[in-house]
């Protein structure tokens, strides 16, 4: 083989460096608060292994597959030359028709193994009712009793360590529910319902997003699990399931006017104020359950921190944050503007 | 020759007293858009956590499109803040703080920002231009 001049011998090391340093950066992919790597619950363990276990397989499969693939094109070579037919094969082709079939089998079962119990549909404890929105989650705490308790937006609380069933429903295109840190994907499909178990190991926040394309805004459409210790998760559904406090205040009672009077109870609610009721709200524009807004994380399902600079933001000009969002725009007077904002952020 | 020598000698007196009166003005443009003892890349950041950007243009940071406020590009170049204050660093950070006490009619909210922050997000908005 001929040298190559040692100008082209260092572009090509240069090549292969890059090309090195490029892979050894891909698997910082699989880190971040969104990685199924990272398991923090019984159910997204299991779907680890299973995927360690696929993982390796795979790259088990290919290596054989590319051995004998290297092994059958000297051999074809060496008989070219010699003239003798190439035989022998049919052993291998039966074990290798054999191993296909054993192996796709045992994943099968390992499969359904590790996604049965994520559906099964239990009984006992609190239900949390989730429906797909364009774009954005609407979630409904149920009692034991399957008693309606109350309704909140793009954030749901559960005790830690504990199992906790979700019934998945859509009323409009079909979402996909998935915390990767959580468990497993689960399809929310128009007049279906669909059951998920998920449980988290330790208390934390853990982000969801839809998995399934469901629009112009599939990309923010996202949420947030917030695991708790017990004490505080039985506190939280205690304030949750109360009704909004009334502003005593006057810039507090002139944002409440305004609230209502811009046309906000159009599409949302504020419970127990004379703001809004449920039944105040049509059907067809419903938006998300104000009662408690500024005790949430983020603001148009996960897509900006919930902060006062944001929520005007979100308020003036949806459109620039969420384009095609169902929220029309408000050019409020500012005075208005103001004690809308500041009613806003007292529904603790 | 002496009359021809003393012009061009003048001209290039000229010339150097012409760059050394740009450079000591494009100087004293600089150091008039200094903001005292700010961090302008943390600045960038804050402009996000705050929510500016959310309702302003603002070069360098994600997803500050919107025109609720008017863009905060080119900032050096404006005459007067928000239309009421004359621009410089200092009222440009108490502006970023107190803007309803420096215009009672702006829909723009206090967000009850830090000195320390104000100066940090004022030193980004000059650094660019």
């Amino acid at each position: 083989m001929q040298r190559l001049p040692t100008a082209a011998r260092l572009t090509r090391s240069v090549r292969l460096l890059v090309c090195c340093v490029v892979l050894c950066m891909l698997p910082t992919g699989c880190h971040g608060p969104q990685s199924m790597l990272e398991s923090a619950g019984p159910d997204a363990a299991g779907v680890v292994t299973l995927w360690w276990v696929l993982f390796g397989v795979a790259t088990l499969v290919t290596v054989t597959v590319f051995g004998f693939l290297f092994v059958s094109c000297i051999r074809t070579r060496g008989s070219l030359r010699s003239g003798e037919p190439n035989v022998g094969l049919g052993g291998v082709l039966m074990i290798g028709g054999l191993a296909t079939v054993v192996l796709l089998f045992a994943l099968l079962v390992a499969t359904y193994e590790q996604a049965q119990p994520f559906a099964d549909e239990g009984n006992g404890g609190i239900t949390i009712e989730v429906c797909g929105k364009l774009w954005w989650w609407s979630v409904v705490y149920y009692d034991e009793q399957g008693e309606r308790i109350f309704e909140t937006a793009n954030e749901i609380r559960i005790p830690a360590a504990t199992p906790v069933q979700l019934r998945l429903v859509s009323d409009n295109v079909i979402h996909s529910f998935w915390v990767p840190k959580l468990g497993g994907k689960m399809d929310m499909i128009p007049g279906h319902t669909n059951h998920l178990w998920i449980e988290a190991d330790e208390p934390g926040t853990f982000r969801g997003q839809c998995a399934e394309f469901c629009g112009v805004q599939h990309a923010k459409m996202a949420f947030f699990v917030v695991a708790l210790p017990a004490e505080e998760f039985r506190e939280w559904i205690a304030e949750q399931r109360m009704a909004a406090v009334e502003p005593t205040s006057d810039v507090g009672q002139r944002g409440r006017e305004v609230f209502r009077q811009a046309g906000c109870t159009r599409c949302h609610v504020i419970r127990g104020t004379s703001a809004s009721s449920p039944t105040s709200r049509s059907a067809v524009e419903h938006g998300p359950d104000l009662t408690h807004l500024a005790s949430r994380l983020s603001l148009a399902a996960g897509t900006l921190p919930n902060r006062r600079g944001h929520l005007g933001g979100w308020i003036a000009d949806p459109q620039s944050v969420k384009p095609g969002s169902l929220m029309p725009p408000f050019s409020l007077p500012a005075q208005d503007f103001h004690a809308l904002l500041h009613y806003l952020e007292s529904l603790k | 020759m002496i009359v021809r020598g003393s012009g061009a000698l003048g001209l290039m007196a000229l010339a150097v007293g012409g760059y050394l009166w740009f450079d000591a003005n494009q100087a004293s443009s600089e150091t008039r858009w200094r903001v005292p003892v700010a961090d302008a890349d943390r600045g960038r950041i804050l402009l996000r956590d705050y929510g500016c950007s959310t309702c302003h243009v603002v070069p360098g940071v994600p997803g500050a499109r919107s025109r609720v406020g008017p863009p905060l590009d080119y900032l050096t170049k404006n005459s007067y803040i928000a239309g009421v204050l004359p621009n410089n660093p200092q009222n440009l950070v108490h502006w970023i703080q107190h803007p309803r006490q420096a215009s009672p009619e702006t829909a723009m909210p206090d967000l009850d920002v830090t000195e320390r922050d104000a100066r940090d997000m004022a030193a980004y908005l000059y650094s660019g231009g």
